[in-house]
């Protein structure tokens, strides 16, 4: 039968080369072959690929390869194989190879060695390469590239027993892992501290490469005595740098690390693998019998204790707070809070717990108990003594740390007993979280407040731009109009030149009126007081008691034509002659008088 | 001419009044609907209808109280890192947000992350708004100029000036030194998710340089293509992927 098998794996081999040479136009004069698993190292289960690779530097077809694959005893190798074949250009020449895969199976672990054998291309004897496949128990492939360790201190201990570990991860640094889950503990003779979600993370060299380590710190306690088994598994996504598996005799050209950027544009072979540390064996002793107290805390571990009381004088009724407080390292998590040896004539209310670790996973740190007592009479002069002990595993002892009594003086009641806080009387459980003392998350906002556009800052608004514009302007005009204030302060005659100007244009606007109502007192009142305005403009005094002939005289300094000094003369005297004759005999219309005052005052105004 | 004129002045004020005042009733209502819809799955909750009904809102307009209620509802379906989003985004609005303080500080603790050392730059600036620096920056410096400018045509400067000069320009200053906080942490950003990777090159096949957990806040400094790099407070930095981190002041 086995003949049969042989048989039948050498005509598979010669039909598979056969027609994949036929189909390819490949293969060379000079060939080369090589041989190897792939990968070279699997755990029992898991399958690999015995690859043998071709290179050939000139094309052939219709080639036939000849060979008998030599049968290795523990592996199954498939009779069908798959092929792929390869082209590069070295400095101008075509270099082909082909590769043909088949799949293997190990039946057991240990390592296996396919042997060299003779292959036949286009007539010449080839020797292909031995190759060594090596079958490691689950978990322990990737030994070189990662692996899961769990460092204990010791390998026995007590039952309650509280042991500080670090569960270590080791990657090389060129894998690239994403953690599926959390490491998982394997066996229910332990319980475990809740793991870091975020390990510690530092760097390691072993053996000359280079490890990122993550670590969790944890303590294990154990739950009952024997000889127990643990593990940790952990499940990774792994990106493993891919192998340059076919070692081509032209792969020396670009081994230089200059050339190498498998990391960058490679991408590797994404699986989803899971790491063992294998089974710890540990032995879990029993708490020795002799010496151990009728009262146990259940403390193992070496701890200190201080007591604390609120105060030494009270009146019968009123609460005393006692505190202890248990520091030192060891099992925190079962240390039961102590008993009171005597409580005749007391009140008592349980104690509330609270631990304070020193350290990431509570093995070192402070336990307090705060007790509340209420002496019932005066006759109680002190507070009984408390019961503390602990085991220490290190030299097998219980240690009594038990307090002593201390004295009080207790006052007959003269005022009502007081109201304990209500959060100790409804903590008349050990439990702390029933106190619900614990910050919680705030409750939602009912009312939605101040809606906004959005967060991105006011200075890119442009109502915020633009009103900046406005004290701009405000202070422009406050500016100018001080500035001209100022003016008339220090410049009389720009301040008469500026008045004078307006009360023209008042006067003159008075005429207009007088003479649309054909009101010649009013008129002439008017646009005599207009005339004075315009020349008094250039006069220190008071325009109102401008006289004609100082008119004159300074329409003759500044050269008034004649027309001019005659119009202003009948103005003055029309008006004379209403004021005080007590009307005119002139006949013309008021509007003809108007204009020739319109044009009197430009004409005024043109000299100055 | 005059009815046109009218006309016209009618319409301008109504521009101005949209500029300053966008949020008219009818959207009022519809927003405070959707938030208060969203409120009434919270209370049954349905924290992911909250959140729809919430992002709804976000689509309008936002206000800090908004963000804090999603921080809310985040945290309640355990996205501790889009929590945290939120609630710095209700600060980044209003800093001087009590309930998203707590919140904020409530879940960095019970995630174990650092809380965030701020420089006294930044403990300045987060006195207030950002656009409340803003306003008094513009107006203490519309001041100054106006206290140096004016008094000299109004008979020379006396104490009242001086003094105000003199808190103008302090108030100028500190608004300059908030506003440079404010602009230290508008890169500001949080990490979305736990496990994110912080890689060495920014393409997907590179290396891990170490691994963020969701809440924390980093500084962004640069981008490439959809990769941003990032410093940590701790000092590490790296690559991330943009859909990886939220920003607080987008």
């Amino acid at each position: 039968m086995k003949r049969i098998a042989n048989f039948l794996q050498i005509i598979s081999l010669i039909v598979t080369f056969g027609v994949s040479i036929w189909g390819s136009p490949l293969l060379a004069q000079n060939a080369v072959v090589y041989s190897q698993f792939n990968p070279p190292v699997i755990h029992l289960g898991q399958s690999a690929s015995y690859e043998i690779t071709v290179y050939g530097t000139q094309d052939v077809s219709q080639e036939t390869i000849r060979g008998k694959l030599r049968n290795v005893d523990g592996l199954k190798i498939s009779n069908n194989s798959s092929v792929s074949s390869q082209f590069k250009f070295i400095q101008g020449t075509r270099t082909t190879s082909i590769t043909y895969s088949f799949n293997v199976q190990a039946e057991r672990e240990g390592e296996f060695t396919l042997e060299a054998w003779q292959v036949n291309i286009k007539g010449q004897n080839y020797r292909v390469p031995a190759a060594k496949l090596h079958v490691v128990p689950q978990g322990k492939e990737f030994e070189k590239s990662m692996f899961l360790k769990l460092d204990i201190p010791k390998d026995n201990f007590y039952v309650g027993e509280s042991i500080p570990c670090h569960l270590h991860l080791y990657l090389r640094r060129d894998i690239q892992a994403r953690m599926r889950a959390y490491p998982e503990k394997t066996g229910d003779a332990f319980t475990q501290s809740e793991l870091r979600k975020e390990p510690h993370s530092a760097q390691e060299t072993i053996d000359g490469q280079i490890f990122r380590l993550f670590s969790w710190p944890l303590t294990l306690t154990a739950l009952k005595a024997g000889e127990e088994a643990l593990s940790y598994k952990i499940e990774l996504a792994v990106i493993l740098p891919n192998k340059r598996s076919r070692k081509s005799p032209f792969d020396t050209l670009f081994n230089d690390s200059f050339f190498n950027t498998d990391s960058l544009f490679n991408r590797g072979n994404f699986e989803n693998i899971t790491l063992f540390t294998g089974d710890i064996s540990l032995e879990v002793l029993d708490l020795p019998i002799e010496g151990k107290p009728n009262v146990y805390s259940g403390a193992i571990g070496v701890f200190n204790l201080k007591t604390d009381v609120s105060s030494t004088t009270v009146e019968a009724g009123e609460p005393i707070t006692l505190t202890l407080n248990a520091n030192g390292e060891g099992n925190f998590d079962r240390i039961a809070a102590p008993v009171l040896t005597e409580t005749e004539n007391f009140k008592l209310y349980p104690p509330k717990t609270e631990f304070t670790p020193t350290d990431d996973i509570g093995y070192r740190g402070t336990k307090s108990f705060e007790y509340i007592i209420i002496p019932q009479s005066e006759e109680v002069t002190a507070i009984p003594s408390i019961a503390f002990n602990f085991f220490d595993p290190k030299t097998g002892e219980y240690i009594d740390l038990s307090t002593k009594t201390t004295p009080i003086k207790v006052l007959p009641a003269l005022t009502q007993s007081p109201v304990l806080p209500s959060a100790i009387i409804a903590g008349q459980t050990e439990d702390p979280e029933e106190v619900d003392l614990q910050p919680r998350l705030l409750p939602i906002q009912l009312l939605p407040g101040k809606w906004v556009n959005g967060i991105t800052p006011v200075f890119k608004n442009p109502v915020y731009i633009a009103s900046q514009l406005l004290p701009i302007i405000l202070i422009s005009i406050v500016a100018l109009i001080r500035r001209r204030q100022l003016r008339f302060q220090r410049d009389e005659i720009f301040a008469r030149k500026v008045s004078g100007s307006r009360s023209v244009r008042k006067w003159l606007t008075k005429a207009r009126k007088a003479a649309s109502k054909d009101d010649k007192s009013a008129f002439f009142e008017s646009a005599q007081r207009a005339i004075q305005e315009c020349v008094g403009r250039h006069f220190p005094h008071r325009s109102e008691s401008l006289i004609l002939a100082e008119i004159e005289g300074y329409l003759t300094e500044h050269n008034a034509t004649d027309e001019l000094h005659h119009n202003i003369r009948q103005f003055f005297n029309a008006a004379d002659a209403i004021k005080f004759a007590d009307g005119i005999s002139e006949s013309e219309p008021l509007s003809k008088w108007e204009k020739t005052l319109s044009k009197l005052l430009n004409d005024i105004e043109a000299l100055g | 001419m005059k009815l046109q004129k009218s006309m016209m002045q009618i319409v301008w004020m109504y521009l101005i009044i949209i500029m300053i005042w966008p949020h008219n009733f009818i959207f009022s209502a519809e927003i405070n609907s959707l938030f208060n819809q969203g409120n009434q799955h919270y209370s049954l909750g349905e924290y992911e209808m909250a959140i729809n009904n919430y992002e709804n809102c976000l689509q309008l307009s936002q206000s800090a109280a908004l963000h804090f209620n999603i921080g809310n509802a985040w945290y309640q379906i355990d996205e501790v890192g889009k929590a945290i989003l939120h609630f710095e985004k209700a600060l980044a609005l209003n800093p001087g947000y009590p309930e998203a303080q707590a919140n904020l500080k409530f879940v960095r603790e019970n995630l174990d992350l650092a809380l965030p050392e701020h420089s006294w730059v930044s403990r300045l600036a987060q006195i207030l708004s950002l656009s409340t620096w803003c306003w008094i920056g513009a107006a203490s410096f519309w001041a100054v100029i106006a206290l140096i400018t004016l008094p000299r045509l109004f008979g020379g400067s006396n104490l009242l000036t001086l003094g105000g000069m003199l808190l103008s320009l302090i108030l100028s200053l500190c608004t300059v030194i908030a506003l440079y906080g404010y602009h230290n942490k508008n890169n500001e950003v949080v990490i979305l998710n736990n496990d994110t990777t912080l890689r060495i090159a920014p393409t997907d096949i590179s290396p891990s340089n170490a691994y963020l957990q969701g809440g924390e806040l980093a500084s962004m400094e640069r981008t490439h293509q959809e990769f941003l790099f990032l410093k940590t407070a701790q000092g590490e930095s790296g690559w991330v992927l943009a859909e990886e981190i939220g920003k607080i002041w987008e």
